[in-house]
């Protein structure tokens, strides 16, 4: 929350792109120039003035980018769809992580206006997608002025700075083989867009063991979230037991360097991260936490 | 300048805007719809809120050049004094204003809910408000107002 009405934004000249490519030549041709999509992270900052951009590539009118759709296992998401529709597909909205991502959205209103592709782009930890993107696994198609490249959501948060300019087009993921095995649990300030902390699991399991696993965090490094691979390690190929899931809360404390701020310090990112997931842990292996944990 | 054509609460208007006007500069300042305010101007909020093609969005986080051949409401359309919206009139008889400020986003979002809910449970309503800030802490009444007009409808 700022202190920000009444200041106007600075002069901007609005480009409108009518294609995708358009729209990546038009980036490429100007150094102080940005995207404009749901604009619920551009728009604030340039009024904060925390941004300074002389153009504003409009890429929210190309509606070749707003589209979600099923092929067999795999949805399809474009990157500029929002992340109401995103929770509303009927493929997605029984997902828990998903259902959990709603609940605990800090404006649902926004949610009309920020799109998928914003959240990939930005990639900071005040995105929860993130972190239950990277549980699911997912892909990135880019498009730069070379062409089309995919890449894994992992890859991308390590180099993106190293892509140049580009234009996110598509995010796609497999759907969880045991949907209810996939959570996202978060602590947050009543109206602060920031998370406090933010945890997301997807696990697959067999004959009572985990066979596969994915956890990822809001605050892995900084600000930057990520996964976890120190627990995934851990927990696969075990029987999650009362003791596993003690042991692992702990390994996520030591493996995470999440960064502190006026909302939390980067202990307190710590034990609030390795406390959600051993409740989300808890509650999916049907434990019961002591009151007070 | 870039010129673009929007309809506002039902009437067209075709405008030359500058670049960095926002969604709420274009329906205040240059349109008069002076429902429409500015509280934070980061979309936390929300008394800027304002019917996108039907759908409650930010007003300050919408470049006015993005609501081209867009359909806006804004609070003026639902009603005037002699003639309230049942959700107005709701909001007036379970006594939900006091200062007022937020109140045209409240009952924007309302309307928002009981279009999309047919029989809304205090969770929906609760959830859509948080969206909306207000100063006062009417909720409980905002609340009550909604649930009254959710009945009527039935």
């Amino acid at each position: 929350m700022t202190i920000l009405g009444l200041v106007k934004l600075p002069k901007i000249r609005p480009i409108i792109p009518q294609t995708a490519e358009e729209a990546v030549t038009n980036i490429h041709e100007r150094t102080r120039a940005a995207y404009l999509a749901g604009g619920t992270y551009v728009v604030p900052m340039l009024k904060s003035r925390n941004l300074q951009l002389e153009s504003l590539v409009d890429i929210s009118g190309l509606d070749e980018l707003r589209y979600i759709k099923k092929n067999g296992e795999i949805i399809r998401v474009g990157a500029l769809t929002t992340h109401a529709e995103l929770i509303s597909y009927e493929a997605t909205s029984d997902i828990p992580a998903f259902r959990r991502f709603k609940e605990k959205y800090t404006s649902p209103i926004a949610m009309n206006l920020a799109t998928v592709g914003g959240s990939v782009a930005l990639s900071q930890a005040s995105e929860d997608l993130i972190p239950i993107l990277l549980t699911l696994n997912a892909n990135v198609t880019i498009l730069t002025r070379g062409g089309r490249e995919t890449v894994n959501l992992c890859n991308y948060l390590e180099k993106k700075e190293t892509y140049g300019k580009f234009l996110i087009e598509e995010i796609y993921f497999k759907l969880p083989k045991a949907p209810a095995l996939c959570e996202f649990e978060k602590i947050s300030l009543s109206i602060s867009r920031i998370p406090l902390a933010g945890v997301a699991v997807n696990l697959e399991t067999e004959g009572g063991k985990v066979k596969e696993c994915r956890i990822a965090v809001n605050f892995c490094n900084g600000f930057k979230p990520g996964r976890v691979a120190a627990v995934e390690q851990k927990l696969k190929g075990i029987k999650i037991t009362e003791d596993v899931i003690d042991e692992v809360s702990q390994l996520l404390k030591e493996h995470i360097n999440p960064a502190g701020d006026f909302l939390a310090s980067a202990w307190y990112r710590k034990e609030a991260s390795a406390a959600l997931l051993k409740k989300m842990l808890n509650r999916m292996f049907g434990f019961q936490m002591e009151k007070g944990e | 300048m870039i010129n673009i054509s929007l309809r506002v609460n039902g009437r067209n208007y075709e405008l030359n805007i500058e670049g960095n006007e926002r969604l709420i500069d274009v329906l205040r300042d240059r349109l008069g719809f002076k429902s429409v305010k500015e509280g934070c101007g980061s979309g936390d909020c929300g008394l800027c809120i304002v019917l996108m093609n039907g759908k409650p969005v930010h007003s300050c986080m919408v470049m006015g050049f993005q609501a081209r051949e867009k359909e806006i409401t804004t609070v003026e359309h639902l009603g005037d004094e002699d003639n309230l919206h049942p959700i107005q009139k709701a909001f007036t008889d379970v006594g939900a204003v006091q200062c007022g400020y937020c109140i045209p986003a409240a009952i924007l979002v309302s309307k928002h809910i009981l279009e999309n809910h047919e029989n809304p449970t205090q969770n929906d309503i609760r959830w859509f408000l948080r969206s909306v800030l207000c100063r006062c802490g009417s909720y409980l009444r905002f609340e009550k107002a909604i649930y009254e007009v959710s009945q009527q409808v039935r």
